[in-house]
């Protein structure tokens, strides 16, 4: 899918984006691990983990933060984006399915510009928060 | 022990080049299938002068520039515990596009500090850093900002 374009226009308070929903797996942390570069044991190696007193190997803030900013830009577009603003409010294991989304929460105009301001969130299948979250979005008129 | 005195403390600044295929790579680890990280030309023909790089690309620098360890280093520097914390929030304030054949020179300093009593008792450390980033024809393009949050030992 390419840059969506969505406009001022289109969009009310209140508005939802599509969900963007998995099953967290090791493969998946391992990928972000190789990609980002954190590679702090506590994400890849489930013997370190476990020698610590953890159920297991658990994915990075990061890995959930870019994956609700893949949901984010996917409905609102990448360059749009002017403020992106996460809280990690739980760890993410695996087997955990999680859906990250947002809502518009407020649609304004300001120096000229048109700005949406929206909560961002991602809970796992039990609706359990992992994430609250923030943006604000610039998005371009039909005027 | 972490206090006040780290507000201010500025780290070396270093460049960091954004590379198509780091982007690509990336975008490919959160399963984003979005043509825009790998076709150049769509990306012009969307008003990009490249392709853009994802939303939390920038912080992947903390993890292989200018260091491997650089976000160990700095904790370290800070004096903050690696053990006793964790990485409680993140912020990402988009200025200008960053986008893949820019040279960002990126500058990392301790932007806030402050202490609170724990729930469970002992207190608190908040820690702010923020990373700004300029790009090579001087234009401040971003600022990420990091919440580290320590657990004190009540001992």
């Amino acid at each position: 899918m390419p840059e969506n374009k969505l406009y001022f226009e289109d969009i009310s308070e209140g508005d939802e984006s599509p969900e963007l929903s998995l099953e967290v797996t090791r493969t998946h942390i391992v990928k972000y691990a190789g990609a980002g570069g954190d590679f702090n044991p506590i994400h890849t190696d489930e013997a370190f983990a476990t020698s610590i007193g953890l159920p297991s190997v658990f994915a990075m803030g990061l890995m959930q933060g870019g994956y609700l900013a893949r949901a984010l830009a996917d409905w609102v577009g990448v360059g749009n984006v002017r403020l992106y603003k996460i809280r990690f409010t739980g760890q993410v294991w695996p087997g955990e399915t999680i859906i990250c989304k947002g809502k518009v929460a407020r649609k304004y105009e300001q120096d000229g510009k048109k700005l949406v301001d929206c909560e961002l969130s991602v809970v796992n299948h039990n609706g359990e928060s992992k994430i609250a979250g923030t943006a604000v979005v610039a998005l371009p008129s039909k005027e | 022990m972490v206090n006040e005195a780290i507000v201010g403390m500025e780290f070396p600044p270093f460049e960091l080049p954004i590379e198509k295929g780091k982007i690509k790579e990336f975008a490919r680890s959160l399963g984003d299938k979005n043509p825009l990280y790998s076709d150049e030309e769509l990306a012009k023909s969307m008003g990009f002068r490249s392709i853009p790089a994802p939303l939390t690309f920038t912080a992947t620098f903390l993890h292989h520039v200018p260091d491997e360890n650089f976000l160990l280093n700095m904790m370290q520097e800070m004096g903050i515990s690696v053990a006793t914390s964790v990485h409680g929030e993140s912020e990402f304030e988009y200025l200008a596009p960053v986008c893949a054949g820019d040279v960002l020179t990126v500058a990392v300093r301790v932007l806030d500090y402050y202490q609170k009593e724990g729930k469970r008792g002992g207190k608190m450390n908040f820690i702010t850093v923020e990373s700004s980033y300029t790009n090579q024809d001087g234009e401040l393009v971003q600022k990420d900002r990091m919440l580290f949050i320590e657990r004190e030992s009540a001992v």
